[in-house]
């Protein structure tokens, strides 16, 4: 499903990514840790065609995503404020997302119905602009759009971020059910060790740009992460 | 100790900001031009002052100068009202230190005081007071007649921001401050009494009996406690900003354009952008002021009016709606950009909407100008040919030039003297917005046929709308190109 070849990114002479070969495979939920400054959101943002790489491709659907945009259509992304539209209200921001997508009016209501239990009565019907929305309801909304149009991949970039427990719990339930029925492929990087071992199939540790460890969750994967960060 | 902090934090917020590095350039032309406008009223007060018994050769030089200075501050008054802030969300990241609240409230207010409006006032009186008040009155009088009319000034300020402030909670104190300031005004007009001269006898009296020019000293006291009491009851994050806002929530939802598919989205967004944001909102209530432009020049017959000028008039009418919303295109988008770019609209898509929106932008407000021509027929003409030239020429040159945008713009702020996220590339395109239609029209003027001037200039506007596709592809190379460059600028948002 993406694969990854000879990637690097350096900013002002500094190499900040550098990976040789990375291959997902559908229906995975692939996970990836690392401290601050290991590479993940560019990764990310590489994987998504949002910065230029200095050399090597990311093939989704063995397109590159540099020079086509058909891999767009497939894949859903929430990375950070700047996938939101801060002067719309919930329901028009899915509204245009939605469209954008290609889903009719009652698609994109009865996909709200579906989200209303992930909102827990906080987004929908509030009458708010989404900049004047709490950070972890404005991340709600952003998880929410990701998953709009039936993609095949989805981006998160540390989802559980600002989220109230319970909405971690479900945004956990939400992505084991999601891989399972429609075989979504999701690329997840968290700092929370645990939801990641708990959610993700296989684990990818970065350390200054470079695959440090690759892992397929097992039942000591949580003790192992631990271990290596332990300082 | 304290204020010396908030100063040099201030300093530091002001030449740490990106925006300050990335348009250095920029910055040093403005400092430059300041520099310049202001050495400039700083001589002509110089000798104005020097000389003015000269100039009103009456027999009261001293006051008639002070009717000038009765018009100054109403001038003063309506200039502040519309561009006077407080800046007071600058003291948010300090409000739940161990701070006191009252050096808060001071350094609010007196950072208020240091604007350039009051220091235009130095400027004025300062010269005045020595050339004239010293030779008439003596040194010392001179003196505090000018900390007198500097201490008028500073009340004007204070009693401005309190108006400002008052505004967002309690309108009726406003409606009556106003209407107060009204029936005066309106009381001059009608001649039941005169404002400047009894502005003028005030100040007089004042320098003939030294003690009373300890008034406006007082009065400052007293709007700068109003403002400090004012504010201590209302320093809340949520009395602060717009937070706690919830108006305007529903303006710009236009069914109408769901039935035109990813387009009429993106078209809709826009209208949304435009109403629900401080900057582009302040951009639209001038624009009935853009309007009538027309009024000064059309009806005024000093101007020739098949002059080059009216060309001018008529482009910046129909057009500078389209341009200030195309001009910033992308940028205007920079806060979601990255959604752009993922979500798999298609540039093209976007260029279309941008094209679509601005067309129409561009044809009312020509419609808009149409009850010139009770002015002459002329006008109808001339503002027809400059309609076709925004339509084919000035559309496509902007949104090209747009994508060389590559700072988000701060859609909070206000648009009055606010530079942020403006380049040199915006000042650059504004060169062939004025210069290029003129090239068009003037030499047929000047062959003895203005008529055919007017009519290339309309033909230039058609060629340009048959090669729209060619336009677009250009724009929609540079922007493909760019794009990476546009995405990393637009991250960096303060």
């Amino acid at each position: 499903m993406i694969q990854v070849k000879n990637l690097t990114k350096s900013y002002n002479g500094t190499e900040v990514l550098n990976i040789n070969s990375l291959q997902i495979s559908k229906g995975t939920c692939f996970g990836l840790v690392g401290n601050n400054g290991a590479g993940k959101t560019t990764l990310f943002r590489l994987t998504l065609d949002l910065i230029r790489s200095n050399s090597g491709t990311v093939e989704i659907d063995n397109s590159i995503v540099s020079e086509t945009d058909n891999w767009k259509h497939i894949t859903g992304s929430f990375l950070d404020q700047g996938f939101l539209i801060d002067f719309l209200s919930p329901e028009e921001f899915f509204e245009f997302t939605g469209k954008v997508k290609g889903m009719s009016r009652d698609d994109i209501q009865l996909f709200i119905k579906e989200m209303e239990d992930f909102f827990n009565g906080e987004v929908i019907g509030k009458k708010k602009l989404l900049r004047t929305m709490s950070m972890g309801n404005q991340q709600k909304i952003g998880i929410a759009a990701a998953l709009m149009g039936n993609p095949e991949i989805v981006v998160l970039d540390e989802p559980f971020n600002s989220l109230d427990p319970s909405t971690q719990i479900r945004l956990k339930n939400l992505i084991k059910q999601k891989q399972v029925d429609q075989k979504i492929t999701f690329l997840i990087s968290s700092h929370d060790l645990s939801h990641i071992t708990e959610i993700c199939d296989r684990i990818v540790i970065l350390h200054e740009g470079k695959i440090a460890h690759d892992i397929l969750t097992g039942e000591d994967t949580l003790t192992a992460l631990e271990q290596y960060f332990a300082v | 100790m304290l204020i010396q902090s908030f100063i040099s934090h201030q300093w530091k917020q002001a030449v740490r900001s990106p925006i300050w590095h990335k348009s250095l350039a920029m910055n040093i032309f403005m400092f430059f031009i300041f520099s310049i406008l202001f050495a400039e009223v700083m001589l002509a007060s110089f000798f104005v002052a020097k000389g003015w018994h000269e100039i009103v050769p009456g027999t009261e030089p001293l006051f008639a100068f002070y009717k000038v200075i009765a018009y100054y501050f109403s001038a003063m008054f309506v200039i502040r009202f519309l561009m006077q802030q407080l800046p007071v969300l600058e003291v948010r990241p300090y409000m739940h230190l161990s701070v006191k609240k009252r050096n808060l409230l001071h350094f609010i207010l007196g950072k208020g005081s240091l604007n350039f409006f009051n220091l235009i006032s130095i400027i004025f009186f300062t010269p005045f007071a020595f050339f004239q008040i010293a030779y008439y009155h003596g040194n010392l009088i001179a003196l505090a007649w000018l900390i007198s009319m500097i201490s008028i000034d500073l009340s004007l300020n204070y009693l401005i921001i309190y108006i400002k402030k008052q505004m967002v909670n309690n309108l009726t104190i406003v409606t009556i401050m106003i209407s107060i300031i009204g029936l005066f005004a309106l009381g001059d007009y009608m001649h039941w009494y005169s404002y400047s001269e009894t502005f003028a006898n005030f100040i007089e009296f004042m320098v003939k009996t030294p003690a009373f020019l300890g008034l406006p000293l007082l009065l400052t006291v007293v709007t700068y406690w109003m403002n400090f009491k004012f504010l201590s009851m209302n320093l809340y994050l949520e009395d602060l900003s717009s937070y706690t806002k919830k108006t305007d929530n529903h303006i710009g939802n236009v069914a109408y354009l769901k039935n035109f598919g990813i387009i009429g989205e993106l078209i809709g967004i826009d209208i949304k952008l435009y109403l629900r944001n401080k900057r582009t909102k302040s951009m639209l209530y001038l624009s009935p002021l853009f309007l009538a432009y027309g009024l000064m020049f059309y009806t005024n017959d000093q101007y020739d009016h098949e002059g080059g000028m009216m060309i001018f008039v008529g482009v910046f009418m129909t057009g500078i709606l389209m341009v200030n919303y195309l001009q910033y295109a992308f940028a205007y988008e920079g806060t979601y950009f990255d959604l752009l770019l993922t979500s798999g609209i298609n540039f093209k898509d976007f260029i279309r909407a941008k094209f679509i929106a601005a067309s129409i932008l561009v044809s009312v407000s020509y419609m808009l100008t149409i009850p010139y021509f009770l002015y002459g027929t002329e006008f109808l003409l001339i503002n027809t040919a400059c309609f076709l030239f925004n339509l084919g020429i000035v559309i496509p040159t902007a949104l090209y030039f747009a994508t060389f945008n590559k700072k988000a713009l701060n859609l909070k702020q206000g648009s009055a003297f606010n530079y942020q996220g403006i380049g040199a590339s915006h000042w650059l395109f504004l060169l062939p917005f004025f210069i290029g239609p003129l090239i068009i029209y003037l030499p047929f003027k000047w062959f003895g046929n203005a008529e055919l001037g007017l009519i290339a200039l309309g033909l230039t506007g058609i060629l340009g709308l048959t090669f729209r596709q060619v336009f677009a592809r250009a724009i929609l190379k540079n922007a493909t190109e760019r794009k990476y460059i546009m995405a990393v600028g637009f991250r960096e948002r303060g």
